[in-house]
């Protein structure tokens, strides 16, 4: 029987399933923490989706439902420390005038002020 | 022959390789055509460098092998292969890939492939492929890496198993972080002999130590602009299979990039299949000074 606060990994092998994954597990109303997998379960994906382990066939069935493909569920031994990913950390944004650039790691949008329309983007690699 | 690998996000694109033909508005990779939008999508962006550059520089157009992937890995993976089974035919003296998805046995295939081949191509990674061939630590297979600061962050991090979870990120670039980044990468056994770094101030990197700067002219709407890092690895590459020396060609393919930008006049908005066709102009003047 899961013990309270043991943890599961939901792991993916594009990060197009693995965004998916929290949007949908998001608007079921699952506590879910975006993270980090540890080194030895690494996949061709990174970003992995942590649920609690009560949580973990629930959540598994409403993604089939929604047609995200996962590759693997990890039960994670107790005390697994997962790098959480906080993206805002990495934003920064540059006046050009007319423009605004707006930079998070190494993806960049650029928009118009003006009407909010992106004009550019960049660092897709 | 130069060969370019990688991607370009057109769902159903089959399998398409042959020689590299840009025109405004229009490019032909062997017989398959590619129109309006998509000359500049992806690898096509570098390619369409590449096939500008080779034409100012009066040799042969490069060889493209890409695959429509629009962010599944399949297109990936199916170049690998063809490459893996086809270089040694093929014997480009530079091979340059570039948007690939992460990707671990079929990379390390077409990598032993590669080092199979006599005489061995000059071989370079940008984008995707560069962060893979990092990733699972075959960076010293390779002879060039073309690394914007935020790639450039992910290779000098030995622990970081993704360019977002890097521990040090650089935002502003200066004279010292660029060096000591480089110097860490290949220290790790993680950055080639050549490194060409794409920013505000570009740096050539080789062995581990800086060996120049290129600042002028400086453009900063460049910065903006999608595409502008694809357009010196596709320049660069075209260069080294000129015959010329890499850390040259380092050199002048960032002096070409900064030229186009001046010759076009962007701003933010500007999209890079608006500066591409200033290439061969750029090519003249630096090859001329």
């Amino acid at each position: 029987m899961a013990e309270e606060g043991d943890k599961a990994l939901i792991v993916f092998d594009y990060i197009y399933h693995a965004m998916r994954a929290k949007h949908v597990l998001d608007k079921a109303g699952f506590k879910i923490k975006e993270v980090a997998p540890p080194v030895e379960y690494r996949t061709g994906c990174d970003l992995a989706i942590e649920v609690g382990t009560a949580d973990v066939d629930a959540a598994e069935a409403i993604l089939e439902e929604n047609k995200v493909i996962i590759l693997d569920i990890l039960f994670m031994p107790k005390g697994t420390n997962l790098v959480p990913v906080f993206l805002t950390k990495l934003i920064k944004t540059w006046d050009y005038g007319d423009y605004m650039m707006v930079r998070c790691g190494n993806m960049k949008i650029t928009y118009r002020k003006e009407d909010g329309v992106i004009v550019n983007l960049s660092g897709g690699g | 022959m130069l060969v370019i690998a990688g991607t370009i996000p057109i769902d159903g694109m089959p399998l398409t390789q042959g020689p590299y033909i840009y025109q405004k508005d229009k490019v032909t990779i062997g017989d398959y055509v590619l129109e309006g939008k998509y000359v500049t999508l992806g690898t096509a962006a570098m390619a369409s460098a590449a096939s500008v550059t080779c034409q100012a520089l009066g040799i042969d157009r490069p060889h493209l092998v890409t695959y429509g992937d629009t962010g599944m890995g399949d297109g990936t993976v199916k170049i690998l292969e063809y490459l893996a089974a086809e270089v040694a035919n093929m014997k480009p003296d530079v091979l340059t890939l570039h948007y690939l998805l992460p990707t671990k046995e079929p990379f390390i295939k077409l990598v032993e492939a590669v080092d199979a081949v006599q005489p061995r191509p000059f071989f370079i990674a940008d984008a995707g492929a560069l962060l893979n061939a990092k990733a699972i630590g075959l960076a010293k297979k390779f002879d060039l890496f073309t690394p914007d600061p935020g790639e450039l962050s992910f290779i000098a991090d030995a622990e970081a198993p993704h360019p977002a979870y890097v521990q040090h990120f650089i935002f502003e670039v200066d004279d010292k972080e660029i060096p000591k980044l480089s110097a860490q990468a290949y220290a790790n056994g993680d950055a080639p002999k050549y490194l060409l770094i794409k920013a505000a101030v570009d740096h050539v990197v080789v062995d581990g130590k800086v060996v120049g700067e290129i600042k002028e002219p400086l453009v900063p709407a460049l910065e903006a602009i999608g595409g502008t890092g694809d357009t010196i690895t596709g320049v660069v590459s075209a260069f080294i299979s000129s015959g010329m020396d890499p850390q040259e060609a380092c050199l002048k393919a960032a002096q070409v990039n900064r030229y186009m930008g001046e010759l076009a006049q962007p701003t933010p908005a500007t999209q890079i299949s608006e500066l591409i066709p200033h290439i061969p102009e750029a090519v003249r003047k630096v090859m001329s000074t």
